[in-house]
């Protein structure tokens, strides 16, 4: 009971620590995709974070904020009685005195309560800040698969930021082997960084040679998306690892919508084309 | 991990209804090396011109388009 109880009381100590890791991989997906490759390394983190984080707040408050002069009386933290807290055995050894601690736990509670808040949310948000930071390139030895954040950067941006894939795919018969390309949908990497699998929007297949001369591309692709017309879920092609060779990334040009008009002109132009070419029929 | 945006993927669409479902044309127009951006007049305005192109080719000279 008594080690179940000081389990519990570590935890809640490192709550902290747990609260900046959360706030490190809220603002994008990528660290909380690839990050948990090291879960060990993350625990040492927690710990230390927390506790630095503690021996700050206990600075804070004792040398600064438990003094008389405030309009309310902010209490000291007392050690002795935090590292006795941890001890079980003080609530309910037979023949000790009546249970101090939890009289202590009933007054102070809303202190409790409040100090962890203020450290969780402290540290939650040194950690959004940190990953925000990351993200944006700035602690680039913290970004261990930078090519993640490259390909989730369209995502984020207003403008149009397309990224087409071209995979070779493991599929061979003789020296031809299957080439995919196709509109980056979806991507999902392991933890060591390398693709797990990527889906490709309006994809197109492909033959590559292998030839003395070299490799030697096939002039024609075949859309996979014959007939989608206008079904609201688009055809889409998964590869999964054990298909994929390797993959080629190429950003496009960035879309620029810089007025409605424009986005108006557009359908405008395809309701032109699509009535040219039904009167034609 | 999201790439494609709804609303990307829904102005490609258009794109590549604009380029009469020729999404070939719609690649060319923006992989132009020469630049980082372009803006959807421009884009839409080279779409059509390279659609009206193709169209006018004699189709023994364009590549065959094949199906599955």
């Amino acid at each position: 009971m008594s080690i179940a109880w000081a389990t519990v009381v570590i935890v809640v100590l490192l709550l902290p620590g747990f609260a900046f890791f959360w706030g490190l991989y809220a603002p994008n997906q990528v660290t909380r995709e690839v990050s948990p490759a090291s879960p060990l390394t993350q625990l040492a983190g927690v710990v230390i974070i927390s506790f630095f984080v503690h021996a700050f707040a206990y600075l804070v408050i004792n040398r600064g904020l438990c003094v008389d002069f405030l309009s309310f009386p902010v209490p000291c933290v007392d050690f002795d009685e935090l590292s006795a807290l941890v001890r079980i055995d003080a609530f309910t050894l037979p023949g000790t005195a009546p249970a101090t601690f939890r009289d202590m736990l009933d007054f102070y509670i809303f202190w409790i309560v409040l100090y962890f808040l203020a450290t969780g949310a402290f540290t939650g948000l040194l950690g959004f800040g940190a990953g925000k930071l990351i993200e944006n390139g700035h602690l680039r030895g913290f970004t261990r698969h930078r090519y993640l954040f490259l390909l989730e950067k369209g995502r984020k941006s207003e403008e149009s930021e397309l990224v087409r894939a071209h995979v070779l795919s493991r599929t061979q018969n003789l020296n031809t082997i299957i080439f995919y390309d196709g509109i980056l949908q979806d991507f999902f990497a392991k933890a060591d960084g390398t693709i797990s699998y990527i889906v490709l929007h309006d994809a197109n297949t492909s033959v590559m040679e292998i030839t003395a001369s070299g490799p030697a591309h096939s002039k024609n692709t075949i859309p996979l998306d014959v007939e989608s017309g206008l079904r609201t879920t688009k055809p889409f092609l998964v590869i999964t690892s054990e298909n994929i060779a390797n993959v080629y990334f190429e950003p496009l040009n960035t879309v620029r919508i810089e007025s409605e008009a424009d986005a108006e002109m557009l359908d405008d132009a395809i309701d032109r084309l699509e009535q040219s070419e039904g009167e034609a029929e | 991990m999201r790439v494609l945006k709804e609303k990307d993927r829904i102005l490609y669409d258009k794109l590549v209804r604009l380029a009469g479902g020729d999404s070939g044309i719609v690649i060319k127009v923006l992989s132009n090396p020469h630049r980082s951006s372009v803006d959807l007049k421009t884009a839409v305005r080279e779409i059509e011109e390279l659609r009206n192109s193709r169209n006018r080719t004699p189709a023994s000279l364009a590549p065959q388009a094949a199906a599955v």
